[in-house]
């Protein structure tokens, strides 16, 4: 399967071999896995998105989902 | 009749006089002022009453089109706090004293600094050392004098508890995550909405907190650190925040039918994107 990946701010560097964004997991692939397969430090991914939604590291990914994985904003200004 | 309903049944009767051959639907600043003065009542209270009778004071007149007259009269009558009053805290100061917002709690035991000056609108060269609760309340008697505001130089784990009953809003303009979850479940505590914002670099994020959702432990997952160390504070994104938190806060004030689903509003500025999470 593809899924469609976008990571913001100070993850953006992790993707940079896939300018589209697209990238392809065996179908039994969580977003644990695909943020293996990038590279990203694990500890350090807690906000994840798939379709617009909050999940977590063990959320099942299926073919053509929207994943935006970020670290937080914590600023006051 | 409670002591309360006696006293607005007296205020009102004292304010009648002023507004009953009128023959004018809008009222300026010096006449309000000037009733103020007569009755001994408190000038925003002047203008609730005005409102109340279709008389606009002007100084609100650009906001009636989108607050509505129940919606502003709703704006003056609220208690809000401010919880920081750096980049965020200080431009929604100045955003919701010129909307009318009638009592402001301003929270911050800090004073300017230099490296405050690329951002925060209560800063200027010659503030650098002051209090930033001192300049908070200069700039809403500049901005509203009908405005109450109290400032508290403390941290808000130092607030008195009555301090958050009082409360009808507050603003999370905080720097940490730890802090951040402490004023969560302050308002938790007094069933009050939390309007939070957080800024790095050219990201954002803006979410109601509504009371029993434990929004903020959801979408921060046990994370302690973020990235505006590395990525910097820049003024846009500050103001475009804080527009965004006193934009929402208006909203749940005034009584817009808002959804109390809980969701974050994540701003990407770099990409140009806005993405709502739901959780």
């Amino acid at each position: 399967m593809v899924v469609n990946v976008k990571l913001m701010s100070l993850f953006a560097k992790y993707l940079k071999n896939y300018p589209d964004g697209k990238i392809s997991l065996d179908s039994a692939a969580t977003v644990r896995t695909l943020a293996e397969s990038l590279g990203l430090p694990i500890k350090r991914v807690k906000i994840i998105t798939v379709n617009g939604k909050q999940e977590t590291l063990d959320k099942s990914l299926s073919d053509g989902d929207l994943v935006y994985i970020f670290p937080p904003a914590i600023g006051g200004g | 009749m409670s002591m309360k309903d006696k006293n607005a049944s007296d205020e009102s009767f004292r304010l009648e006089e002023f507004f009953v051959n009128s023959g004018s639907n809008v009222i300026s600043i010096k006449e309000v002022e000037d009733i103020s003065q007569k009755t001994g009542i408190p000038s925003r209270r002047v203008e609730c009453f005005a409102l109340g009778k279709g008389v606009i004071p002007i100084r609100y007149q650009r906001n009636i089109g989108t607050f509505g007259i129940d919606g502003q009269i709703k704006l003056l009558e609220s208690t809000v706090m401010i919880i920081g009053l750096g980049g965020l805290g200080g431009s929604i100061l100045e955003q919701i004293s010129r909307a009318g917002f009638g009592t402001i709690i301003g929270v911050d035991p800090d004073m300017f600094e230099q490296s405050n000056l690329n951002r925060q609108l209560l800063s200027t060269e010659h503030a650098i050392g002051e209090k930033k609760v001192a300049a908070a309340e200069k700039r809403v008697r500049q901005i509203n004098s009908a405005v109450s505001f109290t400032g508290h130089v403390c941290r808000l784990q130092d607030l008195a508890d009555e301090l958050w009953q009082r409360a009808d809003m507050v603003f999370d303009c905080l720097d940490n995550i730890p802090d951040r979850l402490i004023l969560a479940d302050k308002c938790e505590r007094a069933n009050c909405p939390l309007i939070h914002g957080a800024i790095a670099g050219w990201y954002a994020e803006v979410g109601v907190v509504w009371p029993g959702s434990k929004m903020l432990e959801t979408y921060y997952q046990g994370q302690t650190e973020g990235m505006e160390k590395e990525l910097g504070t820049p003024a846009s994104t500050a103001m475009m925040t804080a527009s965004i938190m006193a934009a929402k806060a208006g909203q749940v004030l005034a009584g817009s039918d808002l959804s109390k689903e809980s969701k974050m509003h994540v701003f990407n500025l770099l990409d140009d994107e806005w993405q709502t999470i739901t959780m």
